[in-house]
């Protein structure tokens, strides 16, 4: 189990490297940073100073080791837009983002699984059509409409909930909703279509056979069966909440590391784009490494192989 | 477009009925002061949604409204532009041309910062030498010309200047803000800003709300006008049906940039629409330096093709006024004498067909990300029924900004500008043949603007700009549109507020 985690744990620091030089690449492909940084019209001199403050004037090569340098520890240099450093920006932004995932993973869990169960023990039936109908909804909808609908009966019409904002948990209520509406969707239907597999495999009958109840079957028998599936969902979801955070932040104005990522790409501030992506990435590799730890801890049988498909299994 | 003309009409009429309130509350202005302690007329608490976070509030290296919109709250600069465009004196108590490169400033005396720093010849000093030098300064060409820095006494200074630039006090007015020298310099004031304006800064929770609470003792007659709130919460909203749901629950006072299909919802709401008039044009730029656009007929006939009223009636809501020119009514240049062009299409298919253009041509129009991309859209369709058929190509703003002069980049560029009290910058970047982000060259104009950038004499200078207005509406250097206005969302008690032509958001009330 060591050298197991030892193993995982160098394939998430050369993940995380390659991510950093991905990054690093992609920001300086978009154009020249420098384009955004100084106004429409600036003289050259002024430009040339610039280019300067910001070791913009330096080759790439040396500004990448430069970087990754600093990189390695926790510097990622000042923000360009909050003159101020690019790791506090981001890290000041993360319990606000880690909240929201948090809180509409959960969600997605306590209205997914009740409804995948329902559909999954009665398949055909009018819960199954109407547990599959909002699944679907839900799959369907678009975050930006969605929030925007929730805010127009919370907040305006019924003024129970804030619009906007990151202050108290009543402001995490409705972009949690919104954020939660895919997964929720998601793990309806996977829930449902592990159940339908596992209550028509073998030893469901024999369970039956044994007279136990059609709860206790479901429950003791079925149910497990959809567990690591569902594991394996949840620990994918990391990366789609982090990207679906950059939407439902924007709507809500929502104070998290989605809409600083937004501004920070949108005025090419790219201290703050680095850091913003090191620190999501390494969110998501602990995740993924956590789900697949987790996984071979409940099945005994994946103790060879990876359900996250990290690496190639190495016990 | 019925249906507009009406709500154009409320929301003149609710302006007016604004303004009468404010000239009410200025009335007690004098009294206010004397009783200040008792601070009984203003309210406890406002809350504003801006659309943007500040990136900070060093006045050198923030460049957008909403950033300058706390700054301007916190701190003041040497003079201000009122509300019909005339420049008013704030910290400075005079500012006179000793000659064409010699500018004096006098301050008033007795002020203090928000810390009890005395505002002083050497804060002026320093304040300059900030934006001009700070290395990431965002407005340091506006201020190069600026080549010595004079303290004459505790209350003078004299900016000797590499050349005459009758145009600085503009450049002051947006872009100038005037810090405490040993405060500025400390580690602390990036993260808490001290000024001298009509609120003190409280606190900034990045990403949720600035706090400001009102100056205990703010400049009397400050043109600013006096604050009306104990205490300011601003927002960052970027969503505008998201600033209308706050508006509308009550978590915000003030909004900015309500959506012009959401008006309606707004004022249904028992909320009321502010428009005011921001001192600033949007245009299309016609370059001069590429057929067919080198052919002034071409460039009137585009002119002529756009049906601006009706694109103000359908997509402003009606606010806004046809322009002849780019400049912006209030601002230097602003001629109302001056005719914009009528829509004509027939006209223009003539001048099209004389230019040797009869059967129209196809050509691409940029608009930045940030823009409505409705209006290209209109202007577009109104140009293809001349027989100009134009792609509309949305681009990121930094790459818009960039490719001003890219001779592979779209001819026809969408372009708002403001603020124009003082068009010299507009004109030497984007209008002068040696302009940064020119491609325009007009030997009829060139003249002109080289004149408006050096003329001391104001009513000289005056004249220059508009005779310079009425050369580029006839030689046209762009699809000339409109002017630009604010839609602000108010809430019901919100108290008496004026809002300002340069778009910052500052709660107070002038009369």
């Amino acid at each position: 189990m060591l050298s197991l985690f030892l193993t995982r744990l160098l394939t998430a620091l050369a993940v995380l490297l390659v991510v950093t030089s991905l990054v690093f690449g992609l920001v300086h492909l978009s154009g020249d940073p420098l384009d955004a940084l100084v106004p429409p019209g600036a003289t050259p001199e002024q430009t040339a100073r610039m280019r300067e403050h910001y070791g913009l004037d330096r080759p790439l090569a040396v500004q990448y080791g430069t970087f990754l340098l600093n990189a390695i520890q926790g510097d990622f240099g000042e923000s360009w837009r909050a003159q101020r450093p690019a790791m506090t920006v981001v890290l000041e932004r993360l319990p606000h983002t880690l909240a929201l995932a948090g809180s509409s993973i959960v969600l997605a869990l306590l209205i997914g699984v009740p409804l995948g169960i329902v559909a999954g023990t009665r398949p055909g039936g009018v819960a199954d059509a109407v547990a599959t109908g909002i699944a679907l909804l839900g799959q369907a909808v678009p975050g930006f409409w969605l929030g925007t609908l929730l805010i127009l009966l919370f907040a305006v019409r019924l003024h129970w909930l804030p619009a906007s904002g990151g202050e108290g948990a009543k402001a995490l209520i409705l972009p949690a909703a919104t954020l939660a509406a895919y997964p929720t969707a998601t793990i309806t239907r996977l829930l449902r279509s592990a159940l339908i597999e596992a209550l028509s495999a073998d030893f469901i009958r024999t369970a039956r056979a044994k007279g136990l109840s059609p709860r206790t079957v479901v429950r003791r028998h079925a149910l497990p069966h959809a567990v690591l599936p569902l594991l394996a969902f949840v620990g994918l979801q990391a990366g789609f909440l982090a990207g679906g955070a950059v939407v439902v932040e924007g709507v809500f104005a929502y104070p998290g590391i989605g809409l600083l990522a937004l501004q920070a790409v949108s005025s090419r501030d790219i201290p703050v784009i680095q850091a913003g992506v090191v620190i999501v990435a390494t969110g998501i590799i602990l995740i993924s490494m956590a789900v697949d730890l987790l996984a071979r801890w409940l099945d005994p049988r994946l103790r060879t192989a990876s359900i996250m498909g990290l690496d190639g299994g190495a016990a | 477009m019925e249906h507009f003309s009406t709500l154009m009409r409320r929301n003149v009429s609710r302006r007016t009925a604004l303004r009468g309130g404010l000239i009410g509350g200025l009335a007690l202005a004098t009294l206010r002061r004397s009783v200040w302690a008792a601070q009984s007329d203003l309210i406890p608490e406002v809350t504003i949604d801006l659309t943007a976070e500040p990136a900070n509030l060093d006045p050198a290296t923030t460049y957008d409204r909403d950033g300058w919109s706390v700054i301007h709250s916190v701190y003041d600069s040497l003079v201000q532009f009122g509300p019909d465009g005339e420049m008013e004196p704030l910290l400075a108590e005079s500012l006179t041309w000793l000659d064409p490169q010699t500018y004096e400033i006098k301050l008033r005396s007795g002020l203090t910062f928000h810390n009890g720093d005395p505002v002083d010849a050497a804060a002026v000093a320093f304040s300059v030498a900030h934006v001009r030098d700070h290395p990431a300064s965002q407005v340091a060409g506006q201020f190069a010309v600026i080549s010595d820095i004079e303290e004459v006494d505790s209350l003078t200074v004299r900016l000797k200047l590499s050349q005459p630039a009758p145009w600085l006090p503009a450049q002051m007015a947006a872009w100038l803000a005037i810090l405490p020298p040993g405060y500025a310099t400390s580690n602390e004031a990036l993260a808490k800003p001290v000024g001298t304006g009509p609120y003190r800064f409280v606190e900034w929770k990045p990403g949720e709300r600035i706090v400001l609470e009102v100056n205990p003792a703010p400049l009397a007659g400050s043109p600013k006008g006096q604050p009306i709130a104990e205490r300011v919460i601003v927002r960052f909203v970027p969503e505008g049906s998201t600033r209308v749901a706050d508006l509308l629950s009550g978590t915000s006072q003030l909004i900015r940039d309500v959506p012009v299909d959401q008006v309606g919802t707004v004022e249904d709401a028992g909320a009321t629409v502010v428009a005011a008039p921001i001192s600033g044009s949007a245009w299309i730029r016609i370059p001069t330096d590429v057929a067919p656009f080198s052919d002034v007929r071409v460039r009137q006939a585009l002119n002529y093709a756009v049906d601006v009223e009706a694109i103000i009636d359908a997509l402003l809501g009606g606010n806004g006024q046809r322009l002849p020119n780019i400049f912006a009514p209030g601002g230097l240049g602003f001629d109302p004498s001056l005719e914009p062009y009528p829509y004509d299409p027939e006209r223009a298919k003539a001048l099209l067909a004389e230019a040797g253009y009869g059967d129209g041509f196809e050509t691409a129009l940029d608009i930045a990300a940030s823009e409505h991309q409705d209006i290209s859209e209109a202007v577009a369709g109104q140009l293809g029924e001349v027989g100009v058929k134009v792609t509309v190509q949305r681009q990121e703003l930094a790459n818009f900004n960039a490719t001003w002069t890219d001779p592979e980049s779209a001819p026809l560029r969408m372009v708002t500008w403001r603020p124009l009290f003082d068009p010299y910058t507009l004109l030497s970047l984007i209008f002068s043949n040696q302009g940064f982000l020119s491609r325009h060259n007009n030997p009829n104009a060139q003249p002109l603007i080289d004149a408006f950038a050096t003329e001391v004499d104001p009513s000289k200078r005056a004249e220059v700009a508009r005779q310079l207005g009425a050369v580029l509406r006839d030689e046209p250097a762009a699809i000339y549109l409109y002017s630009l206005t604010g839609l602000y969302g108010v809430a019901a008690n919100f108290p008496a507020w004026t809002p300002r032509p340069d778009e910052y958001i500052i709660p107070t009330v002038r009369g």
